[in-house]
């Protein structure tokens, strides 16, 4: 088992490679001079030539990679070209929140998908299995923010059930405050996974519910409720757990757009600002820092693998 | 994708698969409404200045913020006064266009690599298929916004972008369809009589390849026109004045308190949309799999 573990740990080493060699090469597609940007907009040729053998962009590029990526590993992301702050600062400031906020949208999306998903997989047909089924085509179809504007107007505007915008970390306001701040976002950008989770578990419980072995223990006289979740669920977890990991890239990039309307000082915020100002250091570190995510993540899931399926583990 | 050229027999059993395979999806009542609405999009599309009752872009400064069905404005106009409804008609234009980009870049990458590593294998695949693996971890719009970083904000610019992050689900879709056939009997035949490898690919692989990459275009389609609307939404993708319906929502947003009707019809009309691409997907996936239970 711990074999399997590490070598998927050692697969992501030339993932995480490329993607590094990727993000630093895009500082070398821009138009614009990286030095100029950097000395500002009144900076004499001189200055910018100093400028440029300071930031070390006269040594050949795959040198710049190299010593790049030593830094790299070692934390040091750079400073922003528009604030001069370090870059990992900026990002282990923004991360709770962009954290925060995938996190419920996850635990929102796992209760309600699973809910939805085996009412309707138990009984297929029944008008609550309409319902659900109908319910989930929409949710998938909806773009999240849009959903997040009208709950904004409705719950927040029109009702004055939730704050409109902002954030308070639990430090400053407490449990109830971080979650009523957060409670509208997570929501909106967590009602596609959950349509996308209600079809899996639906067709998981449905495909489960014809296997022998439910039959075997249901006619052994086990109670509904042991058969269901000992043998439909733990077996129906497989797809639905992997849809999961593959939906937390799209939560992310989800986030950025309901960072933005509802008022987070997030990863989303930050990536829209520097995108704007071509802030390259602190694009290049967000990407490195969300792909870092994605890929532990995968791990996260394909380690599940092990609990939910024993065939994985002795392969 | 082809359509079948050689003239068929009038005879009604002698049918071609193409033709089976439209029947089956059409037989459907759900594709047909998809395929109906999106025919009227692209109808929308095309007519889009007969249609609308206003200029697009025409700042009615006096009749501003009003509510749908106030005379002759059917939805209602935005903060300049301008129509909702001709904004709405001339925005599906960018719909129907902006997609395509994204997909017409994906499909080039990745069909063109995925058969290649899968019919060529060895050190081409591994070489591509790490490389599909770096580009799908990272988070399609997170790449987007980088290439949007790099090239500046503009409509053209997040559909390359969005098209580029997109392709390495076709790519593996592709490659495995292609593998799975490298070994069949009638390839090694092709080999044999002394087609070239690229002739080879592409009427003999290609053509088994059709039906799984007709799903994931489909699906797509779809994601594009959500990634065009989050990125115009944004400010990155199409920029002011022109519409499109994730701009239109833009001004939505900023207008919220005086016009919070302004969200609904571009709303409602992405969604339409993209759930019509949705099912059209599943709707092809569902006449696929009848089609190999039937043989």
């Amino acid at each position: 088992m711990v074999t399997i573990v590490g070598r998927r740990i050692v697969a992501i080493v030339p993932v995480l490679l490329i993607v590094s060699f990727l993000t630093f090469s895009l500082t070398y597609l821009v138009p614009g001079d990286a030095a100029s940007i950097a000395a500002g907009d009144n900076a004499s040729a001189e200055q910018i030539e100093l400028v440029r053998r300071q930031l070390g962009l006269d040594r050949p590029f795959l040198a710049q990679y190299a010593s790049w990526l030593w830094h790299v590993v070692q934390g040091g992301l750079g400073t922003s070209l528009l604030s001069s702050r370090s870059v990992l600062t900026s990002l282990t400031e923004a991360l709770p929140v962009t954290l925060s906020l995938t996190l419920l949208a996850m635990l929102f999306a796992i209760a309600a998908g699973l809910l939805l998903g085996i009412v309707a997989g138990l009984r297929p047909g029944s008008a609550l299995d309409r319902i659900a089924t109908t319910v989930a085509s929409l949710g998938i179809s909806m773009p999240s923010f849009w959903l997040a504007l009208i709950l904004v107007n409705v719950v927040a505007l029109q009702l004055g059930l939730a704050p409109v915008a902002g954030y308070t970390s639990i430090a400053e306001g407490g449990l109830t405050g971080w979650f009523q701040h957060l409670l509208l976002p997570a929501v909106a950008l967590g009602t596609i996974t959950a349509a996308e989770l209600t079809r899996q578990t639906r067709a998981g419980v449905v495909d489960v519910s014809e296997q022998d072995y439910i039959r075997t223990a249901v006619a052994k006289g086990l109670p509904t409720r042991l058969v269901v979740v000992k043998h439909t669920l733990k077996n129906a977890a497989i797809p639905v757990v992997t849809v999961l990991g593959l939906q937390f890239g799209g939560l992310v990039g989800g986030a950025i757009v309901i960072e933005r309307i509802f008022g987070l000082p997030g990863l989303g915020t930050l990536a829209i600002d520097s995108v704007l100002n071509q802030d390259f250091p602190v694009v290049q570190g967000l990407v490195l820092m969300i792909t870092l995510f994605v890929l532990l993540v995968s791990l996260l899931v394909d380690t599940s693998y092990l609990y939910f399926n024993p065939k994985v583990r002795q392969s | 994708m082809t359509v079948v050229d050689a003239p068929e027999p009038a005879s009604a059993r002698a049918r071609s698969p193409m033709q089976v395979f439209t029947r089956r999806v059409l037989r459907s009542k759900v594709n047909l409404a998809c395929l109906v609405f999106l025919g009227l999009v692209v109808v929308c599309a095309v007519f889009a200045p007969l249609l609308a009752p206003f200029d697009p872009n025409l700042q009615h400064l006096d009749s501003r913020y009003l509510p749908p069905f106030s005379g002759p404005y059917v939805f209602g106009t935005d903060d300049l006064g301008r129509d909702v409804l001709s904004r709405a008609l001339l925005a599906s234009r960018v719909s129907v266009v902006a997609p395509l980009i994204s997909v017409g870049v994906a499909l080039t990458l990745g069909v063109s690599f995925g058969l290649a590593a899968g019919y060529v294998g060895g050190w081409v695949d591994s070489v591509l298929s790490r490389l599909a693996d770096a580009v799908n971890a990272i988070p399609a719009l997170v790449l987007a916004l980088a290439v949007i970083a790099v090239l500046g904000p503009g409509l053209v610019n997040a559909m390359l972008a969005v098209g580029l992050a997109s392709a390495p689900r076709l790519f593996r879709v592709v490659r495995g369809a292609t593998l799975a056939v490298r070994e069949e009997t009638y390839i090694e035949a092709a080999t044999v009589v002394g087609c070239s490898s690229l002739r080879t690919v592409a009427v003999h692989v290609l053509p088994n390849v059709r039906s799984p990459l007709l799903v994931q275009t489909s699906l797509l389609m779809s994601f594009a026109l959500l990634a065009e609307a989050s990125l115009s939404f944004l400010g990155l993708g199409i920029q002011p004045p022109e519409p499109s319906w994730g701009a239109m929502l833009r001004t939505a947003f900023e207008q919220q308190f005086l016009g919070p009707w302004l969200v609904v019809v571009p709303g409602l009309l992405i969604m339409c949309t993209v759930l019509s691409f949705n099912l059209l997907g599943d709707g092809i996936r569902d006449a696929i799999g009848r089609e190999r239970g039937t043989r």
